[in-house]
């Protein structure tokens, strides 16, 4: 229990060795979490792999089979969702249709039994705060994808959650409109001020809205982290090829000294800093944006470009590895050079300091 | 070819609109003849046969006694087939889909079968009172239609919606009764008709349970047809048109009578 103290100590929402079995499978898998107070975390992992079930169980709608989770010091592991002040935007928002923009954003004030005259000023002002005031008596059932996704965030925080829970919130909007919002929700809540939990299993959306990532695999967290050291010092190859791209080559550690490492890669040998012992079979990793074409850093490779990817501000190289299999190279320049094309043989630097070392899987 | 096979489509329809209509209309007129026989054209014009309801013995007697059974009968299935609607939609229950084709056929047994299977039951259980046996025969009869379409409901309802009022601050009961309800009101409402009406004809399973003096208005209808068949019952008829006309036209302004034909 001492291990659940120091975690409530630590944050305003914990999560302690929660886990949750669906029949035979195991979807959340002794998990811990701590979000502090005003933070926004991000719940990032592929389909499947348990962030709506962690969800649910914060919310109260689902009972985990073993942990506990509390709220503001409070073990609220038993009580049910509509005592607990968890406020959440679900995946397609879950808006009344039988009621009116209004109603819909009351309907919690009136659940709890707030006044009428309280009330009323209260909804107006979470109108306001979404924008939608001119939409008042509409259906929600005549707004666009944008505007009900505002009535559902208005709705949930109008009765002053201690926490808020978005499922997927941007997956039903385009992707143009869903930029615009993932700024603009962003900047609402941190206005607000309230701890927020977004679930998502789009990287970038991740690294846009939160202060701290949650890279979930099989009902685990692999990794909690900011966003820059999630993507510069990623703990384990799952969560370096789930948040951005890299160049990865598996090699064996030739030599350990002093905390550096000479690894034999099948494009020749790198050296990284790392702990590993001689003869280790390893993984060595590069993000796109460390590599630079020509000589100009420690690490060296050579290799043939097989396709280039114009983005715009960037354009990427992938590299033709002489080895089938977990091997793979991206590189991003900011610009081509001349007489680069698919086909060319190309020399490939990076500094020891930007090379990755993982055990091999 | 395509417009010949058209035609045939065409007054095919017509035809059959006509053969569903006639029986109907040619009631009504009826009901306002001054002949004393059950006769189509009807001669002259009178409302005697309307004057005559009251003093058949026994006719407004089973008439309110249709409309509670049916009307209690109706309202438990609503409550009870919503239920358990709730419990095959959510509940994981072991062989939902095999239980819900069972609940949802509408009376897979004949209805004599019904009756008479009834009838013992009722007996074995030593229930004798014809009033108790009936009600509980027509929760029995009308179960399958509420199912039927509180389950077509259900299956477009999204339950999110519910946690969403858990997570608002409404209980589990609370949330159903708040925003499950209302959304699925048209298919309560046509349940409701189908079920009610289901109930106010019946004749074979009732036929078994009524008593000398418990009779159901189908049942009073049939014995008064064999005493005197005159044109009293195409008023009681006419009169029930009426009603239907009544209520479809409630539940039209209610609920919208397109978004009930659609469950
Ligand atoms: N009520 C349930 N009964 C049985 N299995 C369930 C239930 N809810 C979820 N699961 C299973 O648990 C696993 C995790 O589900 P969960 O919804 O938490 O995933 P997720 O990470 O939110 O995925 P997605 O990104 O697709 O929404 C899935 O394999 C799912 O099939
Ligand atoms: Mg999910």
């Amino acid at each position: 229990m001492t291990g659940m103290a120091a975690l409530q100590q630590a944050g305003h929402l914990t999560v302690a060795g929660a886990s949750k079995r669906f029949g035979a499978a195991l979807v959340l898998d002794d998990l811990s979490l701590a979000v502090a107070k005003g933070e926004f975390v991000s719940l990032l992992g592929p389909s499947g792999c348990g962030k709506t079930t962690l969800l649910r169980c914060i919310a109260g709608l689902l009972r985990p089979d073993a942990g506990h989770i509390s709220v503001a010091g409070r073990d609220i592991t038993t009580l049910p969702a509509h005592r607990r002040n968890v406020g959440v935007v679900f995946q397609n928002y879950a808006l009344f249709p039988h009621l009116t923009v209004a109603e819909n954003i009351a309907f919690g004030l009136r659940a709890q039994g707030v006044s009428k005259s309280e009330s009323a000023p209260r909804v107006a002002e979470a109108l306001a705060l979404v924008r939608m005031t001119e939409h008042a008596g509409k259906p929600v059932t005549a707004l666009s994808g944008g505007q009900q996704q505002r009535v559902a965030v208005a709705r949930a925080l109008v009765v002053r959650p201690s926490l808020l829970l978005l499922d997927e919130p941007f997956s039903a909007l385009d992707r143009k409109l869903r930029e615009t919002m993932q700024v603009e929700l962003k900047h609402l809540l941190r206005e607000v001020g309230i701890t927020a939990i977004f679930v998502t299993h789009d990287q970038e959306e991740a690294l846009v809205v939160s202060d701290r990532i949650a890279v979930m695999n099989a009902g685990r967290i692999e990794q909690l982290a900011d966003p820059a050291t999630l993507y510069g010092r990623p703990a384990s190859l799952y969560v370096l090829d789930f948040v951005g791209q890299s160049t990865r080559l598996a090699g064996q550690v030739t030599e350990a000294a002093g905390g550096m490492l000479a690894v034999q890669t099948a494009l020749g040998p790198v050296r990284a800093p790392g702990q590993f012992a001689p003869g280790s079979r390893v993984v060595v990793a590069v993000r796109p944006e460390a590599v630079v074409l020509g000589e100009a850093a420690e690490n060296r490779i050579a290799a043939r470009v097989r396709e280039v990817s114009f983005l715009g501000s960037r354009t990427q190289l992938h590299l033709d590895l002489p080895e089938e299999g977990e091997d793979r190279g991206v590189v991003e320049l900011p610009r081509l050079p001349e007489g680069i094309g698919p086909g060319s043989a190309v020399t490939l630097a990076f500094r020891e300091a930007d090379t990755m070392v993982f055990p091999a899987p | 070819m395509e417009r010949l096979g058209l035609g045939i489509a065409w007054t095919a329809l017509v035809l059959v609109i006509l053969f569903l209509l006639l029986p109907i209309v040619v009631v009504i007129p009826v009901s306002f003849t001054e002949a004393t026989v059950f006769r189509f054209p009807p001669e002259g014009f009178s409302l005697q046969w309307y004057a005559k309801i009251r003093n058949v013995d026994g006719l407004l007697g089973a008439l309110w006694l249709s409309a509670r059974i049916a009307a209690l009968a109706t309202a438990l299935s609503l409550l009870l087939g919503t239920l358990c609607a709730i419990a095959l939609v959510r509940g994981a229950v072991p062989g939902a889909a095999a239980i819900t084709t069972f609940m949802v056929s509408p009376l897979m047994l004949p209805g004599l079968v019904l009756g008479i299977a009834l009838l013992q039951a009722a007996r074995e259980v030593g229930l004798r009172d014809a009033w108790w046996s009936l009600l509980l025969a027509h929760v029995v009869i009308t179960m399958p239609f509420v199912m039927r379409t509180v389950l077509g409901s259900l299956s477009l309802f999204d339950f999110a919606m519910v946690d969403a009022a858990r997570t608002l601050g409404c209980s589990y009961p609370v949330a159903l009764w708040r925003v499950l309800v209302p959304n699925i009101l048209p298919g309560f409402v046509s349940g409701a008709l189908f079920a009610f009406i289901a109930s106010f004809d019946n004749y074979p399973v009732s036929m078994f349970l009524v008593d000398v003096r418990t009779k159901t208005l189908p049942i009073q209808l049939l014995n008064y047809l064999e005493i005197s068949p005159d044109p009293t019952l195409a008023a009681v008829s006419t009169g029930l048109i009426g009603l239907t006309v009544l209520v479809l036209i409630l539940c039209d302004r209610l609920v919208g009578l397109r978004r009930m034909a659609s469950i």
